[in-house]
C-alpha cells in the first residue's frame, strides 16, 4: 500500500519526501541535495523580500541549520518545499520587522496619493521590473514573489503565509493590481 | 450583481489556475462585453510575461561554505556554539555598518543615563515641603477639584 502510494506522488516530491527522510537519519549528503536543489529559489525570495544580500545569507543560513536540526519535526515531508520557505518567511520577516522598514508604499498610497512618475520610473530604470516589485508592501510583494517566481499553488501559499486561501486570492490580486498600475505608468512615460 | 474588481479577482486566479468550471464560464461573459476587464487581463499578461524574464540570479560563493559550517553533530553543545558564532557575525555585520564603533556609543548613553539620574537625585533632594502642598496631598483629588477651588481653601485655612 506504502509503495502504491510513494508511486502516485511526483517525481520531485518524491525525492524531497526520500531526502528528507535521510537527512532525518543523519545523511549529509541529503542535506547538500537539498540545498543545491533549494539554494536558488530560497535565496532569490530573501534577496527580493529583505532587499539586502547579507541579511538575506543570513536567512538562507538560518533556514538550512533549522533544516538539519529539526528534519524530523517536519509533519509532511511531501510539502517539504512549502515548509522550507514558511521557515524563510519567519526568519525574514524577523529581520524585517528589526530593520523597521520606514519606506513602506501601501496600496492605498500608490493609487490615492498618485506617486511622482519620477520614483516610478527610476525603480525600473534601475532595476528593470524587481524595482517595481520593491516598491510594493511586504505583503504584496512575498505574494508576487512565492505565485509569480516560484509558482507555489494558492494552498501552499496559504500554508506558508498562513492566510486563508480567499486572502490569498484577494491579496493577490491587489498586489497584481498595483504592479500592473506601477508597470502601464512606466510604460506610459516611455518615448516611443 | 458582480462588480468588475470581482472578475478582475477571478481573472487573476483563472491566471495562476486556480478558477473553477463556473467561474471560468461567468468570466468569460463578462470579459466578452468589458474593455476595463479586458485591459486589465491584458496588463497582467505584459506584467507575468517580464516577471518570468527576471527569475535568474546569481548565488554568493560564500553561501554554499556558510552551509557547509553548520555543524555535522546535532548535539545540543555543537548547536549552541554554532548559534553562538551566527549570533558574532550578526554583531559583526552591525559594527561593519555602523560608522561609529559600539564602545563610544555605549559610552555615550551610559554618561547620558548617569547624568538623567544625577538630576532626578539633585531634584528630590532640593525638595523642601510646604504647608500647602502637604494639605493638597491629603485630600483625594475629586475633593480638590470639586469642593476646594483655591479662594474656599484660603478660606478654610
Amino acid at each position: 500500500m506504502k509503495v502504491l502510494l510513494i508511486n502516485s506522488m511526483p517525481e520531485d516530491t518524491l525525492s524531497d519526501t526520500i531526502l528528507v527522510k535521510q537527512v532525518c537519519d543523519g545523511d549529509r549528503k541529503a542535506f547538500g541535495r537539498l540545498y543545491e536543489k533549494y539554494k536558488e529559489p530560497l535565496f532569490r525570495f530573501c534577496l527580493r523580500l529583505l532587499k539586502n544580500s547579507e541579511q538575506a545569507e543570513d536567512t538562507v543560513q538560518e533556514t538550512f541549520f533549522r533544516v538539519w536540526t529539526k528534519a524530523s519535526a517536519i509533519d509532511n515531508p511531501q510539502s517539504f518545499r512549502a515548509w522550507l520557505f514558511s521557515v524563510a518567511r519567519f526568519h525574514a520577516l524577523n529581520n524585517l520587522r528589526d530593520r523597521k522598514e520606514a519606506q513602506e508604499i501601501s496600496e492605498n498610497d500608490l493609487i490615492e496619493l498618485d506617486t511622482p512618475h519620477e520614483i516610478v520610473v527610476r525603480a525600473e530604470q534601475t532595476a528593470g521590473i524587481m524595482g517595481l516589485i520593491e516598491l510594493l508592501n511586504p505583503q504584496h510583494r512575498e505574494l508576487i514573489l512565492l505565485r509569480s517566481f516560484e509558482e507555489f499553488s494558492y494552498a501552499e501559499i496559504s500554508m506558508i503565509t498562513g492566510l486563508s486561501l480567499s486572502s490569498v486570492k484577494v491579496q493577490l490580486f491587489n498586489a497584481r493590481k498595483v504592479l500592473t498600475q506601477l508597470h502601464s505608468k512606466h510604460q506610459g512615460e516611455k518615448p516611443t | 450583481m458582480r462588480k468588475c474588481r470581482d472578475f478582475q479577482i477571478e481573472i487573476s486566479s483563472y491566471y495562476d489556475g486556480e478558477s473553477g468550471s463556473d467561474e471560468k464560464r461567468d468570466l468569460f461573459l463578462h470579459l466578452a462585453q468589458c474593455d476595463d476587464c479586458q485591459e486589465f487581463w491584458e496588463n497582467l499578461h505584459r506584467l507575468e510575461l517580464r516577471l518570468t524574464g527576471s527569475r535568474s540570479i546569481a548565488i554568493p560563493q560564500r553561501l554554499t561554505s556558510r552551509i557547509a559550517s553548520i555543524p555535522h553533530s546535532r548535539t545540543r553543545e555543537e548547536v549552541s556554539s554554532f548559534l553562538n558564532n551566527v549570533k558574532w557575525s550578526i554583531m559583526e555585520v552591525w559594527t561593519r555598518r555602523l560608522p561609529i564603533p559600539l564602545p563610544l556609543i555605549a559610552f555615550v548613553v551610559l554618561v547620558s543615563v548617569g547624568a538623567w539620574l544625577f538630576s532626578l537625585a539633585s531634584k528630590e533632594t532640593s525638595f523642601v515641603p510646604t504647608d500647602e502642598v502637604i494639605y493638597y496631598s491629603t485630600l483625594p483629588a475629586v475633593q480638590v477639584i470639586g469642593y476646594y477651588p483655591p479662594a474656599a481653601l484660603e478660606l478654610k485655612r
